[in-house]
């Protein structure tokens, strides 16, 4: 089974835009994986440097499961993988970040269009897989950034509201030792995690150009 | 047993701060002056901060209390959760005096002005999941 087309809408003056988005599981429907939420390619004019930030979100989740929300590439590069040990090591591009792991949560690596689960990142220039990702050269990768996570419960309607327009900057940006933005995009995403037939998701995300 | 590993971002930009801090616990072992902001790592570094806002999900029975760090913790609020039900619970205190939930004293013995959270009564699947705004406290 496919996962559920999202209905997305999205309004953008050149400054400031909102996107109303969602989503409802149907019998077989599986999770989505990094679903754009907001494609900044799309938005007229695109704002330069591709770079958003978000100023409040409110999320409404019916049904016991987990949501991410995500800057989509905020690293990128190339690597060489290893067998042994389930190693990856840094060849150019953003370098690794030792504290991804818990600040500010980037949990797995894309390599190659597979997406692995960080183990740790033991150096800048090495990370240790869950898995093997067998022996490559000089293959791209990829991570995102996950800058929120909510969790639905069973038989309940949640809403979650989050205004960031009181902090640093008046909104909510990727965090910007892990990238030098060459390249990146930055579209935001949503990952699901055990939704079910029956379950919704539904996002108001308020955006404005960085 | 072990407390989970918190995934704790934060952003400062010298006079105004946001952390956003989540965890989900596998067993029954709370937190204990958690570090949620060290103020040492903000650069520049203040003195110390006061809280603008506090927005916080707990999901299951859970006492959560914030604190400056000192040697008799500074309390700033406390919250509870509830069994098979997720609250959001919001907190601002802009209105109040200085824009903000100040330390105490900042010249108490062992003040370090840092943020804490300590925790009681959680079990497996509880969820706590905070955003909170601070600014440099002058």
């Amino acid at each position: 089974m496919a996962a559920p087309t999202p209905t997305t809408i999205t309004n953008y003056d050149g400054w400031r835009g909102v996107v109303r988005w969602r989503a409802a599981w149907g019998v077989g429907d599986d999770d989505l994986t990094d679903t754009i939420l907001v494609d900044v390619s799309g938005l007229g004019p695109v704002p330069a440097r591709d770079a958003l930030k978000i100023r409040s979100l409110n999320v409404t989740m019916n049904g016991n499961y987990t949501v991410n929300l995500e800057w989509n590439d905020v690293a990128q590069g190339t690597v060489n993988t290893t067998t042994l040990n389930t190693r990856v090591t840094w060849v150019s591009g953003d370098a690794f970040q030792t504290k991804w792991v818990t600040d500010p949560g980037i949990t797995t690596i894309t390599i190659n269009g597979v997406v692995y689960t960080i183990t740790s990142v033991d150096s800048t220039t090495q990370i240790t897989l869950a898995s093997d990702p067998g022996d490559q050269t000089g293959v791209a990768y990829t991570v995102d950034e996950i800058f929120e996570t909510f969790t639905g419960q069973a038989d309940v309607t949640n809403s979650y509201v989050r205004d960031y327009t009181d902090g640093p900057n008046r909104g909510l940006t990727p965090d910007k030792s892990s990238t030098t933005r060459t390249g990146a995009v930055g579209d935001i995403l949503l990952t699901t995690s055990g939704a079910a037939s029956g379950d919704e998701l539904q996002v108001l995300l308020f955006f404005e150009r960085d | 047993m072990a407390a989970p590993t918190p995934t704790t971002t934060v952003n400062w930009d010298g006079i105004r701060g946001a952390v956003r801090f989540r965890a989900v616990w596998a067993d029954v072992t709370n937190y204990s002056d958690q570090s949620v902001v060290d103020i040492s790592t903000l650069a520049p570094a203040p003195a110390s901060i006061k809280i603008r806002s506090i927005d916080i999900i707990l999901n299951g029975d859970i006492g959560a209390t914030l604190e400056f760090d000192a040697t008799t913790d500074q309390d700033i609020d406390n919250f509870t959760g509830q069994s098979d039900v997720t609250y959001q619970l919001l907190r601002d205190y802009t209105d109040g005096p200085n824009a903000g939930i100040t330390p105490a004293d900042t010249a108490a013995a062992g003040f370090t002005g840092d943020l804490f959270i300590t925790t009681t009564n959680v079990a497996s699947g509880d969820e706590l999941n905070a955003y909170i705004v601070f600014e440099k406290s002058s």
